[in-house]
């Protein structure tokens, strides 16, 4: 059986060697094998030129999975195509190297809601590496969910990434919730002038559960944006590492990036690594991180308590509230309901 | 209609990179690289005790056996086989200016050294190449018990077993190259040892002046602030521009006792040809303060990321600092904070700024570990871009391993706001001044931190001009 040691979610600019956060070394044992989902109002199958669209996990592993002969399915929305949302249901079982892959090519003006429902059965055991890829032309938009839930001993793969044209516009909304591990690798590369990328990204960890989170988003095209917003919450023994990175490139006049984390750390036994990077080259850009890690604020919490909550069920609701704002951020009314029926009761189950 | 940029000037380097034409015959050198040969002779004109020659190849062993760092600015072009590890003057160390050689006491006088310590410092030590030149303390302040010396009297004196106890310990050999070149190659530096409950009112400073080219300066400055003691101490450094590369590899070791206050000030003014590999650290004990200023302005390249360890319970660290780079330059910046001890606090305060090419990446570390209940953290990195020729990065990593604590960080990178300059307008400001106010501002928050003498100094290093209007 073939053992292939990788690294992925490489940062774009290294840092400590002591930290151990540059990135991630895993193991895959053995042969990627095609997963189809379930899909609902599946878009047009259609081709486009995605060698250009670059990994969020590494090439190395994308790679692999393309050695072993895993294709991808391409669609190709047209403008005013794809009105209702295309849903796709990964329902994963005990299997190792499940993997899937896809293209989008959104032509000029086409927009899209694509929904992203991975899970796997509670007891399952194996990997799944799902691989999306996006070319956004002028004008489209995008408006992607993902929502992810395995059970404790599972293993996923989360790779996606992005080219966005003059004034296109992404809006990603992602809450994972991990099992075994999760490596999450997203790339949004803004080329067009005015393009956006905006993304809303929630976790809730708890056990042994482990989350390595690596974001990139280029700035090429002038007054481009990027907002980022992770809110998590960890517990137990949970370990997590966030690396988002903002790379203005020189030429993004009047770019502008932002990023916020927000964690919770609800248990003494967690490790909560982050680290926000902001690349600049060009002097009329604006670029901003903030970040704030621990426990409730004093405030919070007195100002719950002389309302009659005790101390536990106001960390439980703060919880809850961190991912309702993920859950907020999809437009979608119906997904949204979904969603919250879906990972209700997370963190809630084992006691 | 294209917008003409605010013009901020170099930094006038003329005071730093006069030199008086020097005589090989003035100075000892030893022939260029590293080897044990070299070491052991370095040994032998210091007077080395067994344990530090042993101590010296083992350090020089582990330099063999580790790779450069795989992160930061870019130092291939830095061939330890051109660098000159020990340059001697012919002179002795002397505690009276009179006595120290002309041109190497003009060279102090041009600096300012010894005015300044007419004026406002409790003692001074000053390096010249690989040695110390000068070095004395005021009568009151040693009356106290207070030790200031260089560290190889410091060695073979009464404290000799107390610096074996402390000698790279904080920085140990292993912990990167540039410190395993240190601990073989090291020579000059500073000793002080502040005893129980001695308050040193007015601050003791250390100048280093590196002046042979192709040369390396390995200074060891080590400081022992012990239980309720408290000290401030200001460390110089300048060197004129050669075309070849010069290193400066020191090692600075702070302990700071239960109880006790360090405050160490740093203005560092290498020239242009200097990779600036400086290694500092700090280690606090219960209730005690650890604050570093510093203000980087000179060298081509420059790694410099002062860590403090709050070891004791409710230990407290700030880092407030300036990094200014210009056309040639690289400064790689920052700091490291690690709470060990229960209810510490650390704050990290940055400000950067870029022009004329010159690249200024903000690092960090801050790292909370399980045993640290109650820590408190917090981090703001501000960046000024002056051009589109130049560059920012800010690397900050947090890693908090309990929940029993609280980290905020921010970061903003941007350039002069037109918001600022438009609200200070309508309030019947000039335009070139209220722009000249807002650079001069944003450094303000670190400059005010210095002692008087040295904020009038890096006023006068950014020294601005403003031209031109928003079109």
């Amino acid at each position: 059986m073939r053992t292939e040691e990788l690294i992925i979610n490489k940062m774009p600019v290294p840092t400590f060697r002591w930290l151990k956060m540059n990135e991630s070394k895993i193991k895959i044992e053995g042969a990627f094998q095609s997963f189809t989902p379930e899909i609902e109002e599946e878009a047009t199958r259609g081709e486009g030129d995605f060698s250009r669209v670059v990994s969020g996990l590494g090439e190395e592993l994308a790679g692999l999975a393309k050695e072993d002969g895993c294709e991808s399915t391409g669609y190709r929305i047209k403008k005013g195509e794809a009105k209702a949302p295309m849903i796709m249901h990964f329902l994963y079982e005990s299997k190792e190297n499940q993997h899937s892959s896809f293209c989008f090519y959104l032509e000029e003006g086409a927009k899209l809601t694509l929904f992203l429902h991975r899970e796997s059965e509670e007891k399952a055991e194996g990997s799944a590496y799902l691989q999306e890829k996006f070319i956004l032309e002028k004008n489209a938009e995008l408006n992607l969910i993902l929502v992810s839930k395995f059970g404790d001993a599972f293993q996923s793969y989360d790779d996606l990434s992005l080219q966005l044209q003059e004034s296109s516009k992404v809006k990603l909304s992602a809450i994972h919730l991990c099992g075994k591990s999760a490596h999450i690798g997203y790339r949004a590369d803004l080329l067009g002038n005015r393009s956006e990328a905006e993304m809303h990204l929630g976790y809730f960890l708890e056990k042994q559960e482990r989350a390595d989170y690596n974001l990139l988003v280029n700035h090429f095209g002038k007054k481009s944006e990027s907002h980022i917003y992770c809110d998590g919450v960890l517990r137990g023994e949970a370990f997590k590492i966030f690396r988002g990175t903002i790379d203005l490139k020189h030429g993004a006049k009047g770019a502008c990036g932002n990023e916020q984390e927000n964690v919770l750390l609800m248990d003494d036994n967690v490790v909560n690594q982050t680290i926000p990077v902001i690349l600049c080259d060009e002097d009329d850009v604006e670029g901003n991180h903030g970040a704030t890690i621990g426990r409730l604020d004093e405030d919070s919490v007195f100002y719950m308590q002389s309302r009659g909550m005790d101390l536990e069920s106001t960390y439980e609701l703060m919880a809850e509230a961190r991912m309702e704002n993920v859950i907020h951020s999809i437009s979608d009314k119906s997904i949204q309901a979904y969603i919250e029926e879906t990972i209700r009761g997370k963190g809630k189950e084992e006691e | 209609m294209a917008k003409e940029r605010t013009e901020v000037q170099d930094i006038d380097r003329s005071l730093y990179d006069f030199r008086y034409e020097e005589k090989d015959s003035d100075f000892y050198k030893i022939k260029e690289g590293l080897t044990a040969e070299i070491v052991e002779e370095i040994s032998d004109k210091k007077n080395d005790p067994q344990w530090m020659r042993d101590f010296r190849l083992k350090a020089l062993e582990v330099y063999h056996k580790t790779d450069i760092p795989n992160w930061g600015p870019d130092i291939s072009d830095l061939n330890m086989d051109n660098i000159v590890t020990y340059v001697k003057p012919k002179t002795k160390m002397s505690a009276d200016w009179e006595e120290v050689p002309e041109d190497i006491k003009n060279t102090f006088e041009k600096l300012g050294i010894p005015e300044a310590e007419r004026k406002s410092l409790a003692g001074v030590g000053a390096q010249y190449d690989s040695e110390l030149v000068y070095h004395n303390l005021q009568e009151e302040v040693a009356a106290k018990g207070v030790v200031y010396s260089d560290i190889e009297s410091a060695l073979h004196g009464p404290y000799g077993e107390m610096i074996e106890k402390h000698f790279m310990k904080l920085v140990p050999p292993t912990d990167h190259k540039f410190a395993a070149l240190h601990g073989a190659v090291w020579s000059g530096g500073s000793f002080v040892y502040v005893p129980k409950g001695v308050n040193v009112e007015i601050p003791l400073q250390s100048y280093f002046r590196l002046n042979a080219p192709g040369a390396g300066q390995f200074e060891h400055t080590l400081i022992i602030v012990d239980e309720g003691a408290e000290l401030h101490f200001i460390e110089g450094c300048s060197a004129p521009k050669y075309n070849v590369a010069n290193l400066h590899a020191g090692c600075v070791e702070l302990f700071v006792g239960k109880n006790a206050k360090l405050r160490y000030s740093t203005i560092e003014n290498w020239s242009k040809n200097m990779y600036n590999l400086n290694t500092k650290r700090a280690r606090v004990e219960e209730n005690g303060i650890m604050e570093w200023v510093s203000g980087s302005f000179g060298s081509h390249i420059s790694y410099l990321y002062p860590m403090t360890i709050l070891k004791g319970d409710n230990a407290r660290a700030e880092f407030t600092g300036v990094t200014f780079a210009g056309a040639g330059q690289n400064l790689d910046t920052g700091a490291k904070m690690v709470h060990i001890g229960k209810d510490t606090s650390s704050y990290i305060n940055t400000r950067s700024i870029s022009k004329s090419g010159g690249i200024s990446t903000y690092r960090s570390a801050v790292v909370i570990q399980n045993q640290a209940k109650n820590a408190k953290s917090a981090v703001s990195c501000q960046s000024l871009m002056l051009d589109d020729q130049s560059r920012s990065d800010t690397v900050p990593a947090i890693d908090v391993r309990t929940n029993q604590a609280d980290v905020g960080h921010e970061a903003k990178i941007g350039r002069i706001s037109d918001e600022a300059v438009f609200y200070l307008m309508s309030r019947g400001i000039p335009e070139e001044e209220a722009k000249s106010l807002i650079v001069s501002g944003f450094a303000d928050s670190v400059s005010k931190e210095l002692p008087l003498e040295y904020a009038v100094e890096m006023n006068n290093l950014i020294r601005l001009e403003m031209v031109g209007a928003i079109g």
